[in-house]
């Protein structure tokens, strides 16, 4: 005996261009999320020796879990606005849900602050420039002056 | 030949010892890290932080609050001044139960109020007032934006509200000692772990100032220790031992110990916590699970089972507590809260009345952190 569902089903070829629909739309949607991790790159200033970076230590250093470097030095890690959530969702691969409800818990506990947020490119790479420890993620085509950028390693 | 005599050879006594090594330890510190030279950073940099509750509790009987009521419970700002790098300047002051000096209403205090200087992520020590780190909930307490539940688990953190006494003093007036370590810089990937050591003037009578003198005959020292794995599971165990002064001249002393394992892993969390303490000739422990979930990103169910045996010699005097709600994080730091709560206490337990052992309890709350 032959199951009938009690409501229509699609036609094979409406299936068909739904499955098309949503290979094109996902696949859209995924290569739109590495060409936004691409056009980021973490600067820092020229005064701090470090050229490569994990994206463990990345993700340790925005967590304010490591705050200074091996030699010493202060790390300061810095956001901006605008390019935020494709930073930590897109580089450090952390949701950004996850992200804000740790920092909410972190600032109520006494543990710690986020890094300071700016608004603009210009004043995030002018305060960069005043910070040998700082570091900041930038959108690419950044006009840099006396900045290094460095370079991520799984 | 002169016989020894052991006046001349004078030990000092434990007491003393104690005091001896306290200074050794903070010494030490600051001999073996000396300041290093910092980079100035501007007032710009001072931050301000806060948050504000209001909770609305009805209950079925006299036990809790039969009329139901609204509570203005928290507004508390939360400031940071970084000095330098290494510097900073941290303090909280709440106001409770929307305070009023002149009718004597609600309560304004001080939450935390140090200095903390960074020698490195592995060495940090605070002076001043702090919460006592103990378990998972003490340090965030009253902060109810960083916590699923209307209230923190009463059991632990307020046992007075269940019959019991408190497990540690809320806060540490002293010194602490505190620093992470980081597994990637050691060889070890997956694992981090923390601590943190203080010391202080402990628990004092009601009438003397913890914050301005000492009125017991020792120092009270704590510590806690956790363990992180893959950034997903965390233990840890905490301690406090200290002196509490019962007269002017009698002190009793208090010991606890704590133990919390948490799971979280982004889309569900398990938390459980166990303390037990000793004071006088009275022993109390409990504990707590609880179990949340996240759903459509911002939505969050949770069940907790809170247990308080306050006092191990009395019969059919626990205090259990079912609690089942959920948070829906409605935007960037608006948090709505709303849980049924089922209190079952023993006949014995200090705080039943007429008789009536259990209550339901019906809580709603609005918090926004800012």
């Amino acid at each position: 005996m032959k199951f009938k569902l009690p409501f229509p089903l699609l036609s094979k070829v409406k299936r068909l261009r739904a499955i098309i629909s949503i290979s094109i739309v996902g696949s859209f949607s995924l290569f739109a999320q590495i060409g936004i991790c691409n056009e980021l790159q973490i600067v820092v200033n020229p005064k701090n020796p470090i050229s490569i970076i994990s994206k463990k230590e990345l993700t340790q250093i925005y967590l304010k879990k490591k705050k200074f470097s091996n030699d010493g030095m202060a790390l300061i890690p810095m956001d901006l606005r605008s390019n935020k959530m494709d930073f930590y969702e897109g580089i450090l691969n952390k949701p950004f849900t996850l992200v804000k409800r740790y920092w909410t818990r972190a600032i109520f506990s006494g543990k710690g602050t986020p890094p300071k947020e700016f608004r603009d490119v210009d004043s995030l790479l002018k305060y960069l420039n005043d910070m040998p420890g700082g570091l900041a993620y930038v959108p690419e085509g950044s006009k840099l002056k006396n900045l290094k950028v460095l370079k991520i390693v799984p | 030949m002169p016989i020894l005599n052991q006046s001349f050879i004078k030990f000092p006594s434990c007491f003393a010892l104690k005091q001896i090594l306290y200074i050794c330890f903070f010494s030490s510190v600051l001999i073996f890290f000396p300041l290093k030279k910092s980079e100035a950073i501007s007032i710009e940099d001072l931050q301000v932080y806060g948050y504000l509750d209001e909770v609305y509790s009805k209950s079925n009987n006299a036990q809790g609050n039969k009329n139901g009521s609204f509570d203005l419970a928290h507004f508390n700002l939360l400031f940071d001044f970084p000095l330098n790098e290494r510097w900073i300047v941290k303090s909280h002051i709440e106001f409770q139960h929307g305070v009023d000096t002149e009718r004597d209403f609600g309560t304004v205090k001080i939450e935390w109020n140090y200095f903390q200087h960074s020698f490195r992520d592995e060495l940090k020590t605070r002076g001043g007032q702090t919460v006592t780190p103990f378990g998972i909930f003490n340090e965030v307490r009253d902060t109810a934006p960083a916590f699923l539940t209307v209230e923190v688990p009463q059991n632990l953190v307020l046992p007075a509200t269940r019959g019991g006494f408190s497990f540690y003093p809320e806060h540490n007036k002293g010194f602490t000692i505190l620093g992470n370590f980081l597994g990637s810089s050691y060889g070890h990937p997956d694992l981090d772990w923390d601590y943190t050591f203080y010391i202080g003037n402990g628990e004092n009578r009601d009438s003397v100032n913890a914050a301005q003198l000492d009125d017991n005959t020792n120092k009270a020292i704590g510590g806690r220790f956790q363990f992180m794995y893959k950034e997903t599971i965390q233990y840890g165990i905490s301690f406090y031992s200290g002196d509490r002064a019962l007269t002017a001249d009698l002190d009793s002393v208090h010991h606890s110990l704590g133990s919390h394992f948490v799971i979280d892993n982004g889309l569900f969390n398990v938390s459980i916590e166990g303390a037990y303490s000793k004071f006088d000739q009275t022993e109390e422990w409990g504990g707590f699970a609880q179990g949340s979930f996240t759903i459509f990103d911002n939505w969050f169910p949770y069940y907790r089972f809170e247990f308080l045996n306050p006092d191990v010699s009395v019969v059919d005097d626990n205090w259990e507590t079912h609690i089942i709600g959920i948070n829906w994080n409605r935007f960037s730091g608006v948090f709505m809260k709303f849980e049924w709560n089922f209190h079952d206490r023993g006949i014995n337990n200090s705080l039943v009345t007429l008789g009536q052992t259990t209550f339901n309890e019906v809580q709603t709350s609005i918090s926004i952190a800012f």
